[in-house]
């Protein structure tokens, strides 16, 4: 009888055991399939965009994992070109403020460019672990509209220390950027626009460079420090940008002081740029289950003259054990780049001296921006479904166009497939 | 002269509490693997979330003159 049991016992044991392999195996080729959909829209009928994207990630063995991303973005409306405002057809022919007089070509002058596009883009990497805390990642991307190209590779190595404690991360990506505009090359920079004077397809050439580490402080906090160092070379100008020369006028029926548009030139920057970024991250709960909070500050400076801060901060509160809500606040605050100007000022000398650079972007303007959000999340049908909404406002100093307002809505939904 | 002293007394009692946060939060202390449980939770992944990351720096790469910080690779765009 004891014979019999013992047997059953040890059949029992087997079975139990070939189910706990066969999940361990389920586990292990398991396959996360994170899909989400975007709404980018701008007050005042600027740029929208709807974002289609599918993150696919999945263990081919117990050491590599896949990752596959796939975006589609659809984009349209109207971006400010850096040219002044549209003038009142009373400026046409004007007094100006040293008292001479001139006259404006005819026709209404465009300050906004309307456009339409499409864009692609696939990113690539495959994740494989040499042994117990060496990991090695390489990566390929491609991205695809009518009027930019982009095709990159990275390569990644990260080192865990024995407990686990530290990671160190170091990181190498290249990239390599075709720009142009869907109707022809790209225009001489700081050619006049009536001149139509147009050059081949713009190239450009991107390094990065990354070392970072990742430090398990607590059980309930964790932290990072990046640095990166990105050199680019090549065509940096936004082949659509303009800037304007201009005089100060008063109109000659209002009375008030206006920019008008003498000139129009297409933009030029830099054929090369330095970037240094320092980022710290770090997630902590701090109160009871489940109530973590992620600060982010960023330092990043360039051979341009841009520096910037970023500070992003979220709060994760847990109303169930099924569903959360998090607040999100984003601070952002930029210099101008040196060659950033409003437009280039007339007055009365003649020939006007073109500088070396010059940009009307407000993009490179001194800039502050404010980003207000909420998420909300649920388990739902064993996945996760995210919903959320953000206001951001971007305030320029001394751009024509001083303020850009958008409105984020975000629909997420993960599933993990075994 | 009342509201300055009020604003020290507040400045410093905010500033108190949160030196005392942070140094517990930074705490330093080994941990074991079985101790990573809240570790482990997905939303205390640096990355808690990919998608909206991506998003994000998409949005902010378009608007901003900076860019960068989190990692490398990943591909560029021409964005308006």
């Amino acid at each position: 009888m004891r014979k019999i049991s013992h047997k059953l016992s040890l059949a029992t044991c087997t079975l139990l055991g070939g189910a706990q392999q066969a999940q361990a195996e389920a586990i292990d080729n398991a396959w996360d399939l994170d899909s989400s959909i975007l709404y980018y829209s701008e007050a005042d009928d600027r740029v929208s965009v709807t974002k289609a994207m599918a993150f696919l990630s999945g263990k081919l063995s117990a050491k590599d994992t896949i990752n596959v991303n796939l975006v589609l973005d659809t984009m349209s409306g109207a971006t400010p070109t850096g040219a002044v405002k549209s003038q009142s057809s009373s400026l046409t022919s004007f007094t100006g403020a040293s008292g001479a007089s001139a006259t404006i070509d005819g026709g209404a002058s465009v300050d906004r460019v309307h456009f339409s596009d499409t864009r692609m883009g696939v990113a690539l990497s495959w994740d494989h672990q040499l042994n117990r805390t060496h990991t090695i990642s390489y990566g390929g991307s491609l991205s695809v509209e009518k009027d930019y190209q982009s095709y990159g590779a990275s390569i990644n190595y990260r080192i865990d220390s024995a407990d686990r404690s530290y990671t160190y991360t170091f990181g190498l990506a290249t990239a390599w950027d075709q720009i142009y505009r869907k109707t022809d090359g790209t225009p001489e920079p700081l050619s006049s626009v009536e001149d139509n004077s147009i050059f081949s397809d713009g190239e450009r050439y991107s390094y990065d460079l990354l070392a970072g580490i990742t430090k398990v402080f607590n059980k309930k906090t964790i932290a990072q420090l990046n640095y990166t160092l990105s050199y680019s070379d090549g065509y940096h100008t936004d082949p659509y940008k303009v800037v304007s020369q201009v005089r100060l006028v008063e109109d000659s029926i209002t009375g008030e002081f206006a920019w008008a548009e003498l000139e129009r030139y297409y933009e030029a920057r830099p054929d090369s740029r330095l970037r240094h970024v320092i980022f710290t991250s770090m997630a902590h709960q701090y109160a009871g289950a489940g109530e973590t909070l992620h600060l982010d500050y960023r330092l990043y400076t360039d051979d341009w003259g841009i520096d910037s801060h970023t500070v992003t901060l979220r709060h994760r509160t847990p109303l169930s054990k099924q569903a959360y809500l998090e607040p999100h606040i984003r601070y952002y605050q930029q210099s101008a780049a040196d060659f950033y100007l409003h437009s280039i000022l007339d007055n009365d000398s003649s020939p006007v001296v073109l500088p070396e650079y010059a940009s009307a972007d407000n993009r490179l303007a001194e800039t502050t921006g404010i980003t207000l959000g909420m998420e909300y999340g649920q388990q739902l049908a064993g996945g996760k479904l995210r919903i959320r909404g953000e206001y951001i406002n971007w305030q320029h100093q001394d751009a024509e166009y001083d303020e850009t307002a958008a409105v984020v809505l975000q629909l997420s939904y993960q599933k993990r497939f075994y | 002269m009342k509201a300055v002293f009020y604003l020290m007394l507040f400045t410093t009692l905010t500033g108190c509490s949160f030196y005392q946060s942070a140094s517990q939060a930074f705490s330093s202390e080994k941990v074991e693997a079985w101790e990573r449980g809240v570790l482990a939770r997905d939303d205390m992944q640096l990355d808690a979330d990919p998608v909206r990351t991506f998003s994000d720096e998409h949005i902010y790469f378009s608007k901003e003159a900076s860019t960068g910080g989190r990692g490398v690779g990943g591909g560029g765009c021409g964005c308006n």
